[in-house]
């Protein structure tokens, strides 16, 4: 399992999850609803054909990253950096869905302003006085906010949260 | 019947700009863009959004050298290979010709694709309705894997990526019995996944996260003479025969189901460093031949994606695969068919994008250093307002949290494919392709009853022999032209 990065075990879980969740779910259909799996009107078929071939795709791409890991062993990048890499994107996507359903109670404008400026602080690290990031992240924030409700609520009829 | 109104224009206009500032910025994908783009166009008139999508496609390709000379950084992926002589010759302080060579070249392959477009896609549409689902099946799965099987290095990736867009598209509804499938008996998935909420996942929210590590400001100092970025006719005379071969490249790439502007614009350039034995300079240092062939190949590809997008309703590449979402989404059923119900909707997409990239020309010349500026612009505060666009995009598909959802989803997962070097176009590809694969195998199987026939069947019937030889042809071209072309800038 050394020979395998991370990030590699958790695409190969992914995939291998959806591999077992088609034939299983085919399974159940053939055994319990009685459906048949190779007739030429079998709304089956297709997808254990798709189940298959990302199974073989699947096992043919774990040997060749077996093949490629003690090359890539030299030049590949720092693990730490990956997984802090991995978490901030995962941290960002749990903020997102928070302000998503945050939103509708706050008004978009106030609620956006908010979600805009904490994001813009921490993204700026180029700043390190904390003072000054959140004044320009406050700034731009509050003046990109109106001018994208403006833009899509009044000029693009476009439905906001 | 074509009707044009001069608000058309406004629109064209609009969408070049913001084409050309997205393609520009470096990170900022044509496919981004474009599913951005879509986002804004969900209650509008199918015209002007048609004029508004294809005038960001038009700018945004263009507007992908911008950031490729002036920063080293290619703006798009069908700009990598103008970065190869088009930074070296900023470096000698010809920033100005190749800038200048840039937009011109791009314009004339544009017009070239749009010109063979014009002819070749009716011509094609009439063949096309001689397929039955055989043909189909084989040219779809032609598509997906050829995008995977293009995917340098990492075929068996491009693979799983194609086929995991293949399962999201079987996600819901049965097609022919009405089954649910792979539904775990939410409401959430009974629908089956938004493929534009999906979409903006993939190219919008996974930049987000990919550029959360890049943040750094670009540092850029210079300003370009607007005077001097119109070519100069000594040197476009010499560029004439790299022009040529590039278009008929990137044009004839563009077709192939699968392929695009990013191919078709490294083919062009291995092409012309093995043709052109006495160019302006050595290649890598700046030769004029070096920035024409790529940037001529990869708007001369945009006519013919669109050749096989609007006649066969194929996606020839990632930015057709979503362009071909919002025709879905519009009404607009791109296919054999197309060129019989919608022949006036052809010609205003040809009318469209012949506008689109005459004006992302000029748009780019005199705008060229407002969007220098621009690149200029913090990352800490262009991420954030990707990430409130892919929001609001994905929102305003049926005005609920659900596509919003699994676009973050898509987004993660699609971030975290690409962290483990597995390409993420054949999924948006799978997932627009794997209905109509499906279908169409299904078809062709209850007609050729059983397996056994269904296989026999694509080497009796002549058309699908044929469209059979063309994809093991094209293998064999691809995989060979594909090592010509990348090899030499591996160097």
């Amino acid at each position: 399992m050394k020979r395998f990065k991370p990030i590699d075990l958790v695409i190969y879980a992914i995939v291998g999850g959806i591999v077992a969740i088609v034939l299983t779910s085919i399974s159940s259909w053939v055994n319990k609803d009685g459906m048949k799996l190779f007739e030429t009107t079998s709304p089956l078929v297709f997808p254990f054909l798709i189940g298959v071939a990302l199974f073989i795709f699947l096992i043919l791409t774990i040997i060749s990253d077996f093949r490629n890991s003690s090359k890539e062993k030299e030049d590949g990048e720092d693990k730490n950096d990956l997984g802090h890499d991995v978490l901030m994107a995962a941290v960002y996507a749990i903020g997102v869905l928070i302000y998503a359903f945050i939103v509708p109670s706050l008004g978009f404008i106030v609620g956006t302003i908010i979600f805009l400026a904490i994001i813009m602080i921490l993204m700026n690290y180029e700043e390190a006085n904390i003072g000054k990031r959140a004044i320009r992240a406050i700034a731009v924030s509050a003046v990109i906010v109106p001018v994208l409700h403006f833009v899509f609520y009044q000029v693009f009829n476009v439905m906001l949260p | 019947m074509v009707e044009f109104e001069l608000i058309y224009i406004l629109y064209i206009f609009v969408g070049a700009v913001i084409g050309l500032i997205m393609g520009a910025l470096p990170g900022l994908t044509v496919t981004m863009t474009i599913v951005l783009v879509v986002s804004l166009t969900f209650g509008w008139e199918m015209i002007p959004a048609l004029a508004f999508i294809i005038g960001a496609f038009a700018g945004g390709v263009i507007g992908g050298s911008i950031s490729a000379i002036a920063l080293n950084i290619p703006g798009t992926a069908a700009a990598v290979s103008t970065v190869f002589d088009g930074y070296p010759l900023k470096l000698r302080g010809e920033a100005n010709n190749a800038l200048g060579i840039s937009l011109f070249v791009s314009l004339v392959g544009g017009i070239f694709g749009l010109i063979i477009l014009t002819f070749v896609g009716p011509l094609l549409g009439e063949i096309a309705l001689k397929f039955g689902p055989q043909e189909y099946f084989l040219i779809t799965m032609w598509g997906i894997t050829l995008v995977a099987v293009l995917s340098q290095g990492r075929m068996t990736k491009g693979l799983v990526a194609a086929f995991l867009g293949v399962f999201v598209g079987m996600i819901g509804m049965d097609p022919i019995t009405g089954l649910m499938r792979f539904t775990f008996g939410t409401r959430l998935l009974s629908g089956g996944v938004n493929y534009i909420a999906a979409m903006i996942g993939l190219f919008g929210m996974k930049e987000v996260f990919v550029q959360l590590k890049k943040s750094k400001t670009l540092n850029i100092d210079e300003t370009y003479s607007i005077r001097d970025l119109f070519p100069k006719f000594k040197i476009i005379k010499t560029l004439i025969p790299t022009m040529t071969w590039s278009a008929v490249i990137g044009w004839v790439i563009g077709l192939l189901p699968g392929t695009g502007g990013d191919i078709g614009s490294l083919v062009a350039y291995g092409a012309t460093k093995s043709i052109v034995k006495n160019p302006s300079r050595p290649f890598g240092q700046g030769a004029y031949e070096g920035i024409a062939a790529p940037e001529t190949a990869n708007d001369a590809a945009i006519g013919g994606a669109l050749t096989t997008m609007l006649t066969l309703g194929i996606p020839g590449d990632s930015v057709t695969a979503v362009i071909i979402g919002a025709f879905y989404m519009h009404g607009l059923l791109p296919g054999p068919t197309f060129m019989l119900t919608n022949k006036h909707y052809f010609y205003y997409i040809i009318i469209f994008l012949a506008i689109g990239t005459v004006m992302s020309y000029f748009i780019g010349i005199f705008g060229s250093n407002l969007m220098l500026k621009l690149l200029k612009f913090p990352k800490w505060a262009i991420v954030p307002v990707i990430s409130l666009l892919c929001i609001i995009g994905s929102y305003a598909l049926n005005n609920n949290m659900n596509d919003v959802i699994i676009m973050v989803f898509f987004g993660f997962v699609g971030y975290l494919l690409e962290r483990s070097n597995y390409p993420v176009s054949p999924i948006v590809l799978g997932i627009i392709l794997g209905p109509m694969i499906e279908t169409n195998f299904r078809q062709a199987l209850i007609s050729s009853k059983g397996f056994v026939p269904l296989m026999t069947s694509f080497v009796t019937r002549p058309l699908a022999l044929i469209i059979l030889v063309l994809i093991i042809g094209s293998f064999i071209l691809q995989s060979f032209t594909m090592k010509s072309a990348v090899k030499p800038e591996g160097k």
